[in-house]
């Protein structure tokens, strides 16, 4: 197919399926501890960190990546004072991010390389980036992969979990460094505005269809993976931007399983009545 | 527990606040680069006109036009990409102050009507230096392949114009002449000294225009690809077709249907330089060379001066030749 | 042997006092329940049992040593009370929450066997959900969820168990049916277990000892001396009486 033809488009399609194995993974674990808005939080701030490095003559990746991990301790350090109140916190330091972020664009000289870290920069992946997400997500996979249980406790129940003998700090500090590697990443080639959205939608349908955490797991990654492939078949013959037709795709399908599950629904209660 | 979260809210908020200060500080606590550098001294700057320009090419037209009778500064910082600057209310308060206000026009400074609307200043003589020129359309996209076409334009979202007008010799020199004008407006009694330096550049003009046609009736290949639609009045003077990766404004990547046109286009006409700019990330424009097998060459927009320019003192002329010998070595 | 003992257990939030002197012991093998109105501290004395809290003054030995300096808190089983409503809709099957309690079992940055798998469907088995392995949590009812946590609790072979509130929003079958599983983990096994209740009257009948928690004290009590202390204080008004055991 001509589409596969082109250097840009292999490398499209091979950042899209790496991101999407990683993103949803952690999504999971994100939406499950009660923290959907952290996506939304670190992408902002990544930003501040983009512009930050941009204007401080480092790697932009770099400072988003700092900056994140900076945030998303900061965001962790308050939920553990105020459980109950980690969604005000988490938009407190989301504020906080994105102000930084408008102010420092203010100095920044050109607001195309800005606006790529916004709206992501699919189409110009060089060499170097590519190996830097592959690294980055076969290492995020490494680590989700071998805490997965610990994960999944401490998204059921922090409390039990510490009684159980797991290591709660420890993994929860891991688990910090991980969404805010993640989203750094994620936001440099599929945009800071996407991130959060990719992190959260494969994650609502997978928790539609699977009858375990295992299956929402599977669910979410291969769901991530048709809307990131179709979302890039998409945006290559509509001439359409890759991240929003992406977030669409899955937002579509979403609304057709909830839709689905809720017409099977009144199926089964017809028939029984 | 609440103790300690009191304490760390007034932290943000007085940092917040804080960020919210230098915000409305903003870009005047950072003074353009490029002003006129004549220390005050009393009576003589007293006399002096003092012209805001709105971006480089308006400046450097400007300290041309004027010489030493006018004060220039430039609104947009150097190094920063003019399509998206805003102006800061110490710009404003500047613009208070001056005797006259030279910008392009044709939508280059969308910021320019509500600014003018809002301003006390009556005795403020303003400029729209593209006066008087024959606009081109803009497009914002190149669906077909015909490159013959570019002036039609059935696919058009917004009737817009291409606002890039100072690139083209002959159009500097209009645009010259509408400054001359203002500056005469402004400061009658200076007059002979605006008109001799007016027909000096001009003459300039004229003559960097013959070296354009020179040059480029001799070339082999018409077509360029550049960052961003910058060129159109070039390319509609010397017989040049301009294919942008991005579009009038620089704002964002293109899709990756448009960068596949793009790649099939360079490949199939054989082009051999991709052309970026000082103000725009080269990224886009490497990967394509990358996998075309052509090179990435600047081609200045004259938006602004990288500091290479600024340090070796280039102007308005110096960098249309530089941007000669590029073509010429792109096209032959 | 004495599996929980607190000598003149104090603690204070801050400057109050909510528990002051307490003093109990926990033999092993019994079945008991903690009873007391609604904040009278029974769930901060869960805490310092467990080992979330320290104590002002006074000591607390798990399991024959101090709680400060004890580690095996895994063969502490503890049910939580919001179980049933925060796990409604976790998507998990009730395999999976069980083998959660494994984690340090099976290691860090290991993955579980079919030993552990085995180990799981035993603790489901105990409590008569070996068939809902795959079920997901939320589609079971109240009751059953709440066994799926018992088991939970079950499966790392504790050697006492803590329950705080069980019952709290089963219905009456569903509670008793509980009960009678509980009792018969622990005679057949010789399970310690201390259950935090409201259900005064009917888990007296359960039970081998009652420890009331009110006004910052506790007393222990046979259930019959509990059972006879309501009946007494029966046709006085809720507000008017003033304990809920009859005792103080």
């Amino acid at each position: 197919m001509a589409i596969f033809e082109y250097t840009f488009m292999q490398r499209a399609f091979l950042v899209g399926i790496l991101l999407a194995a990683i993103v949803p993974c952690v999504g999971v674990v994100i939406v499950l501890k009660r923290l959907s808005m952290i996506g939304d939080a670190l992408s902002h701030t990544s930003l501040a960190g983009v512009a930050g490095g941009l204007l401080l003559n480092i790697n932009p990746v770099l400072g988003a990546t700092a900056a994140c991990v900076g945030a998303a301790f900061c965001i962790e350090a308050i939920r553990k004072k105020l459980p109950r109140y980690a969604e005000m916190t988490t938009a407190i330091v989301m504020s906080a991010g994105i102000g930084l972020a408008g102010v420092l664009s203010g100095f920044v000289h050109s607001t195309a390389s800005f606006n790529s870290f916004l709206f992501g920069s699919i189409v110009a992946i060089s060499n170097q980036e590519l190996i830097w997400v592959a690294l980055v997500t076969i290492f995020a996979l490494l680590v989700f992969l071998f805490f997965y249980k610990e994960l999944f406790y401490l998204a059921l129940d922090e409390r039990a979990a510490k009684l159980a003998g797991v290591p709660v700090g420890a993994v929860n500090s891991i688990f910090t460094i991980l969404i805010a590697v993640t989203i750094s990443i994620a936001a440099r080639t599929v945009g800071a505005l996407i991130v959060s959205s990719m992190m959260v939608i494969p994650v609502a349908c997978g928790m539609q269809l699977g009858k375990s955490y295992r299956q929402t797991v599977l669910w979410s990654v291969g769901l991530a993976e048709l809307f990131t492939v179709s979302g890039l078949f998409l945006a290559y013959y509509g001439q359409l931007k890759p991240g929003g037709t992406i977030v669409l795709v899955g937002v579509v399908c979403l609304l057709l399983i909830l839709i689905g599950k809720t017409l099977l629904a009144r199926l089964c209660r017809t028939r029984y009545t | 527990m609440n103790n300690n979260f009191k304490s760390f809210l007034s932290v943000i908020f007085s940092a917040l606040f804080l960020c919210s200060l230098l915000a409305g500080c903003g870009k005047g606590v950072f003074p353009s680069a490029i002003s006129d550098g004549q220390p005050e001294s009393g009576s003589e700057t007293a006399k002096k006109l003092s012209v805001m320009t709105s971006f480089y090419p308006m400046y450097d037209f400007t300290q041309k036009i004027g010489g030493d009778k006018v004060n220039v500064t430039n609104m947009v910082p150097s190094g920063m990409e003019p399509h998206d600057w805003e102006p800061a209310a110490s710009d404003i308060v500047a613009l208070e102050q001056a005797d006259v206000f030279v910008y392009s026009g044709a939508g280059m400074e969308h910021w320019v009507e509500d600014v003018l609307n809002s301003l006390e200043n009556k005795d403020l003589v303003t400029v729209e230096a593209s006066e008087g020129i024959t606009l081109l359309e803009g497009h914002h996209h190149h669906d077909e392949e015909d490159a013959d076409e570019h002036h039609e334009d059935d696919h058009q979202d917004e009737p817009g114009y291409d606002p890039h007008v100072w690139i083209a010799p002959m159009n500097a020199k209009q645009q010259m002449e509408n400054i001359k004008n203002a500056l005469v407006k402004a400061d009658p009694i200076n007059k002979d000294h605006y008109e001799s330096n007016y027909t000096m550049w001009s003459a300039e003009c004229d003559k960097l225009d013959q070296e354009y046609k020179d040059v480029l009736s001799g070339v082999s290949e018409k077509d360029i690809v550049v960052s961003h639609e910058a060129f159109g009045y070039l390319c509609d003077a010397y017989g040049l077709h301009q294919l942008g990766i991005q579009g009038i404004e620089p704002d964002s990547e293109p899709d990756p249907g448009r960068m596949a046109e793009i790649q099939d286009f360079v490949t199939e006409h054989g082009v051999k330089v991709i052309f970026s700019e000082e103000l725009v990330s080269p990224k886009v424009a490497q990967a394509i060379a990358d996998a075309t097998g052509a090179k990435v060459k600047v081609l200045s927009p004259l938006e602004g001066l990288s500091d290479e320019q600024q340090a070796a003192g280039d102007d308005y002329f110096a960098v249309m030749r530089q941007n000669l010998d590029a073509l010429k070595e792109a096209l032959q | 042997m004495l599996v929980l003992e607190t000598k003149d257990l104090s603690f204070s939030y801050g400057e109050t006092p909510v528990l002051t002197n307490i003093s109990f012991q926990l033999r092993q093998g019994s079945f008991a329940a903690l009873i007391g109105p609604n904040g009278a501290g029974k769930s901060t004395l869960l805490k310092l049992l467990l080992g979330e809290l320290l104590p002002t003054s006074g000591t607390i030995q798990v399991l024959g040593k101090d709680a400060r300096s004890f580690r095996g808190w895994r063969r502490i089983g503890y049910v939580p009370q919001d179980g049933l409503a925060r796990h409604a809709d976790f998507p998990a099957s009730a395999r999976e929450i069980v083998q959660a309690n494994l984690c340090a079992e099976i290691g860090l940055c290991r993955f579980p066997k079919q030993k552990h798998r085995e180990q799981v469907q035993r603790a489901l088995g105990l409590v008569g959900m070996e068939k809902y392995g795959k079920r997901l949590i939320g589609a079971l009812s109240g009751g059953q969820r709440q066994r799926v946590l018992l088991a939970r609790a079950l499966v790392s072979s504790p050697d006492v168990m803590i329950l705080d509130e069980p019952t709290s929003g089963m219905d009456q079958e569903s509670a008793e049916d509980f009960y009678k599983l509980l009792s018969r983990l622990n005679m057949n096994r010789g399970l310690t277990i201390l259950m935090v209740s409201h259900d005064v009257e009917r888990i007296c009948d359960h039970v081998s000892q009652v420890y009331c928690l009110e006004h910052n004290t506790m007393a222990g009590l046979t259930p019959e001396q509990v059972l006879q202390g309501t009946r007494e204080h029966r046709h006085i008004p809720k507000e008017e009486r003033n304990c809920i055991c009859g005792y103080f």
